[in-house]
């Protein structure tokens, strides 16, 4: 399993936009936690299992127009403080 | 100024000349304004047809291409050219009305999701609720169409929308974040991998090979491609859509590779210990068994697109690029004259004997299309249909840019070759433009004789008639033990008469000793005219690779059909 935080543009289908990505690139979506950020954006939280590596996935959601920024949180660290690996900033 | 107009003036100032589409009722205040506009639309008659005809004009081009539909069928109409569009990277801008902000998701007449149904074959799309939202996304959606791996933008537009007055001090600026990666280079995955290591690599190679794409004539990067060529010597093959980088008789150059590839080509892949993958996505037309493609080769993968960087094949360096800045970098002081003599000696072994027309028999497709290449000018345009004549086409015709090859290579869009030929003749008014069908394909968009009849659209058609869906057909023969399933045309109509029907000029080729003299014929036709081909329908397509199988253990035509 593979945890993602994504930052998004606030626009409409953005989540079908994430959904269809993860679906369609063969993985599974365990959960989705959505909050509002500022007046324009969304944080997602998505874990995800497939047997794919990660970067298959986080490479096509990075094309996604309403994409800020992508961090892979790595689940293998300590819970309390995971390791936040920076695949792109905006 | 409205929505409407807005949208007109923006594709004016874009010095945009012609677009394509087909009105209805939500669209309705954008085609009104059309009559004020120096802008040029031409009518297909489906609006699939519409889109293909915009998708030749951009790739004929290397521009992008304006498409215009309605609301509900219209846009449903649309959806296999986007999808076409985004597989093959085409930039394309495609406006559909919508029903009123005020009856959304009432399923009102004509509704449908277009924004739902166009997530998976755009490369963006966005409802644009907001008259102030306008400008921003149409000035970002041009952009974004064409930058990093070009491909088609959706805007679905509201009636109301559309009839908005639009105030100067009420734009909003794009709320979108830039994120596209654009030409600059990037090295993936954290490894600095610098070119330097990609030189050292071919100084170390005995039998590199390098694989061209299409991306490389999308990045305008032929000329660095030749460049590099000849300066490295790398034997080099292509993709379908790579087709016309490097001059078909350039002593290193082998081909096409894939499933109908040249031997040559598809040998030289699988023995290269490097493989220098340019502009290209690896698909599986081209790789044949992936676990088998290329076994002895290192891979070095520069594209665009960071995610098709290692996406079927593993990489030793993969470099997210501009090709157009990478290939002028690359050097190597060996020469590899071993190998290009290895090579060499294949290609000429392997060489395609053409029929010399003088034996009455039926015309040979293959024969028919490499005269039809030596026939026409170097800056004519060919777009085909899907099958086995589209294959053929690739094998036996020769291109000096991808641009003049027309094919529907990612989705292998039957009814793809009418319309886009149309598009290309709108752009390239001087060029002669083929298109080249299947008895089976050109039934799929013939509706756009309409289109070539409105505005005397001087295109020339050729039908490949083998009365079957051929390349169903050979494959029933070659895997499914000879049983034919619904793929006998025998009952198709009189295509010569349907063409005259529509005010083309029409005639049959139904002897091989007159090929020359009906190509003539076809070329010479001032106006647009279809040459109807009778060919055999048992004539198959080599060599082939059966699927799942390794592209050097491709099948060659058996002596007997010879
Ligand atoms: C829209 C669409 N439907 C179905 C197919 C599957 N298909 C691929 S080739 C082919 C036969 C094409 O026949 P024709 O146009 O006569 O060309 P030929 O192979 O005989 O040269 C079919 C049905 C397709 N590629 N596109």
């Amino acid at each position: 399993m593979q945890c993602l935080k994504l930052e998004v543009n606030n626009k409409p289908a953005i989540l079908e936009r994430v959904l269809q990505v993860v679906r369609y690139r063969g993985f599974e979506l365990i959960s989705l936690q959505v909050s509002p950020q500022g007046m324009d954006m969304l944080t997602v939280f998505i874990t995800v299992d497939g047997v794919q590596p990660i970067s298959k996935l986080t490479n096509q959601l990075n094309k996604l127009y309403d994409l800020a920024g992508i961090i892979h949180l790595n689940l293998a660290q300590s819970e309390n403080a995971p390791h936040e690996n920076a695949m792109r900033t905006a | 100024m409205n929505g409407a107009q807005y949208i007109l003036h923006f594709l004016e100032q874009k010095q945009v000349h012609s677009v394509f589409g087909y009105p209805g009722g939500a669209i309705m205040p954008l085609y009104d304004a059309m009559l004020d506009s120096s802008i040029k639309h031409y009518l297909a008659r489906h609006e699939q047809g519409a889109a293909f005809s915009a998708i030749g004009y951009a790739r004929s081009t290397n521009s992008v291409g304006v498409c215009i539909g309605t609301s509900g069928p219209g846009a449903t109409n649309l959806i296999t050219s986007l999808a076409d569009a985004m597989l093959d990277s085409v930039p394309l801008l495609v406006i559909t009305g919508q029903v009123a902000t005020s009856s959304m998701g009432s399923d009102a007449f004509q509704e449908v999701d277009v924004l739902g149904l166009s997530l998976s074959v755009c490369k963006h799309s966005e409802l644009v609720t907001d008259i102030r939202e306008l400008p921003a996304a149409l000035e970002y959606s041009w952009e974004l169409a064409q930058e990093g791996r070009p491909g088609p933008i959706l805007l679905d537009v509201p009636k109301d929308v559309l009839l908005t007055e639009l105030n100067d001090t009420d734009i909003k600026q794009s709320s979108g974040t830039q994120t596209s990666t654009t030409s600059e280079m990037q090295v993936i995955d954290g490894h600095q991998q610098p070119v330097s290591e990609i030189n050292q690599l071919l100084e170390q190679a005995q039998k590199p090979l390098l694989y061209v794409g299409g991306g490389v004539a999308m990045a305008g990067a032929i000329q660095e491609l030749n460049d590099f060529i000849e300066r490295s010597h790398l034997p080099s093959v292509s993709t379908l859509k790579g087709l016309g980088c490097v001059p078909s008789a350039h002593p290193y150059y082998l081909g096409m590779l894939g499933m109908h590839g040249l031997p040559g080509a598809n040998i030289a892949v699988q023995e290269c210990d490097l493989l220098l993958v340019v502009g290209a996505r690896l698909d599986d037309r081209a790789t044949g068994k992936l676990d088998e493609f290329a076994p002895h080769a290192k891979v070095v993968h520069v594209d665009i697109d960071a995610a098709e960087l290692g996406k079927r094949r593993a990489t030793h360096i993969a470099i997210q690029a501009d090709v157009k800045q990478i290939l002028p970098l690359l050097t190597t002081h060996q020469d590899y004259d071993e190998w290009n003599a290895h090579l060499r000696q294949i290609k000429a072994e392997k060489a395609v004997q053409y029929s010399d027309f003088s034996a009455s028999a039926r015309p040979d497709a293959p024969s028919v299309l490499h005269c039809l290449s030596e026939k026409l000018p170097k800056n004519a345009v060919v777009a085909c249909d899907v099958g086995q004549h589209q294959m053929w086409v690739a094998q036996h015709m020769q291109f000096t840019t991808p641009c003049n090859h027309l094919t529907s290579g990612g989705l292998g869009t039957m009814g793809f070759g009418l319309p886009a030929a149309i598009g290309a003749k709108v752009a390239r008014p001087q060029h002669t433009v083929v298109s080249v069908s299947g008895d089976g394909s050109f039934m799929m968009n013939v509706q756009e004789l309409g289109t070539l009849k409105r505005y005397g659209i001087p295109v020339k058609i050729i039908i490949m008639d083998n009365q079957r869906l051929g390349m169903v057909k050979q494959w029933q023969e070659l895997f499914h033990e000879e049983r034919y399933s619904e793929t006998n045309l025998s009952c198709n109509p009189e295509f010569c008469a349907l063409a005259q029907v529509f005010g083309l000029t029409a005639r049959e080729l139904t002897n091989n000793n007159q090929t020359e003299e009906a190509l003539n014929w076809l070329l010479e036709q001032e106006g647009a005219a279809l040459l109807h081909v009778r060919l055999d329908e048992q004539q198959n397509v080599w060599p082939i690779v059966p699927p799942n199988t390794a592209n050097h253990k491709m099948w060659e035509q058996p002596s007997c059909n010879a």
